[in-house]
């Protein structure tokens, strides 16, 4: 069982952190929360929104310890609220196209955490409520602005592919979720 | 003037399932661009990025399960940064592990009493010996003379005292061979002399202190080596292996019936990547 959540535990921590050696870290503390955890798992949530609930926790736990560290700059608040405009309007200002780890590093991380538990792990709102603990309507609000924020930092759709590994990614998890517009 | 347009929050909620309607602007080229350029943000997020090779996750699992086991593991298996010279900890936490680390200490002192106890009765609870810095070795002799007063063993008196040093992969414990990562096992003469000439140095006693599991770097990989029935850790120190900064981890495991009285096994690991430069064991 450790061994098929590994690679999503290690995900998370790495979308979260935004640096591998703070990711391997979070994820090994998160690896042995579960497996420490498993016999007080209550089973009132689903497993994987446990489990993603430790590795989230491990995640900003090793951001906590690491602020002492030099990091990349995060977007402020005002930035952030530029980036509620609409997109449209927005083009001309934007020098830079970062990977998807590298934007989401510039994200503040309440924000990071909301974008990646529901992009990365597809977990509804109220999922990624229970695991942050915050109301569902935070999360919404978290999730839009911290893609609005990020939109003006990525690759355009259909110019290559978006994700650090090279591909076009594509949200095999959540997709079925999604309407089509 | 108010835009008729749904904001961001709606359009990013309604791709993901949790807005019921737009309220007809599903089909406005407006809106429609700026929910592809929010899906492709979902996109980029949702794709996983490249993860650990198939051994670092390995280990990661291994280490674990070993952690999880041992209540002292707690705040085990931190990756070396540059520049960053310790790791604060929460006081709290700091106190669980020192209590935890007594209780394991007292629960294992006859272990380095060296009174003869069954090796399976006490191995659960055996505390790590730290052996400290044993400097430059390049001499799998003057190592084990080095390791075994720490655990209790009489150090070597001659040639024929080194019993059976083991191959490093897991069911390969061939009696008299010393393995080395840079090539086969060598050969030992019969009655388990040692690989390599003594260089005659006299073994320091150590006066052993007792540390954490999770002060060693490299338990995973050494434990991956020794395969099943290794033991637990019983000892660690750090030296330079034929020049190579190394770690040293010693297991102590029962023999089977009918099998040579085999009871530690030693591995040396590079401390950059731990790789196995050298095993062997001693009879008790």
């Amino acid at each position: 069982m450790l061994r098929r959540l590994q690679p999503t535990v290690h995900a998370v921590c790495l979308r979260i952190t935004g640096n591998p050696t703070d990711a391997a870290d979070a994820a090994q503390e998160a690896l042995i929360g579960i497996a420490r955890g498993l016999g007080r798992f209550d089973g009132r949530s689903r497993f994987t929104t446990w489990a993603y609930r430790v590795a989230t926790n491990a995640a900003l736990d090793e951001l906590r310890r690491r602020r002492r560290r030099p990091v990349a700059v995060e977007l402020t608040e005002a930035e952030m609220e530029r980036a509620r405009v609409p997109v449209a309007d927005d083009l001309g200002g934007v020098a830079e196209r970062l990977d998807a780890g590298r934007a989401l590093a510039r994200l503040p991380v309440d924000y990071r955490a909301a974008v990646v538990l529901r992009d990365l792990c597809a977990l509804d709102y109220a999922e990624i409520g229970e695991v942050l603990g915050i109301p569902p309507g935070t999360v919404r609000s978290r999730i839009a602005r911290g893609r609005a924020a990020l939109a003006p930092l990525l690759a355009e759709p259909g110019t290559g592919g978006t994700g650090d590994d090279g591909s076009d990614g594509g949200n095999r998890l959540g997709a079925e979720r999604r309407p089509t517009i | 003037m108010m835009s008729p347009h749904p904001d961001d929050e709606r359009l990013s909620a309604w791709i993901d399932g949790e807005e019921p309607d737009l309220g007809g602007h599903q089909t406005c080229a407006h809106c429609q661009a700026r929910v592809d350029r929010l899906r492709h943000v979902a996109r980029a997020v949702a794709a996983r990025p490249a993860g650990l090779g198939r051994q670092e996750a390995e280990v990661m699992v291994r280490r674990a399960v070993d952690a999880a086991a041992a209540p002292d593991d707690v705040l085990a298996f931190r990756h070396p940064r540059p520049g960053r010279t310790a790791v604060r900890r929460p006081r709290a936490m700091l106190g669980l592990a020192a209590a935890a680390a007594v209780v394991v200490a007292l629960a294992a002192v006859p272990l380095l009493g060296g009174r003869g106890e069954d090796p399976d009765t006490v191995a659960s609870a055996a505390p790590v010996v730290d052996g400290g810095d044993l400097g430059d070795q390049a001499d799998a002799r003057t190592l084990a003379n080095e390791v075994r007063p720490a655990l209790g063993l009489e150090p070597l008196a001659d040639s024929n005292s080194l019993a059976a040093p083991a191959a490093p992969a897991a069911g390969d414990a061939s009696a008299g061979r010393t393995a080395t990562a840079d090539g086969p096992a060598a050969d030992t003469a019969a009655g388990g002399s040692a690989a390599q000439e003594s260089t005659g140095a006299t073994p320091t006693t150590r006066r052993p202190k007792r540390l954490s599991r999770s002060s060693t770097t490299c338990l995973a990989q050494a434990m991956t080596q020794g395969g099943p029935g290794l033991g637990d850790v019983v000892y660690r120190a750090t030296l330079r292996w034929q020049g190579t900064p190394a770690e040293a981890l010693a297991f102590r495991s029962a023999a089977g019936a009918g099998e040579p009285k085999l009871t530690v096994r030693l591995f040396v690991m590079s401390q950059t990547g731990c790789r196995l430069l050298v095993a062997q064991s001693f009879a008790a």
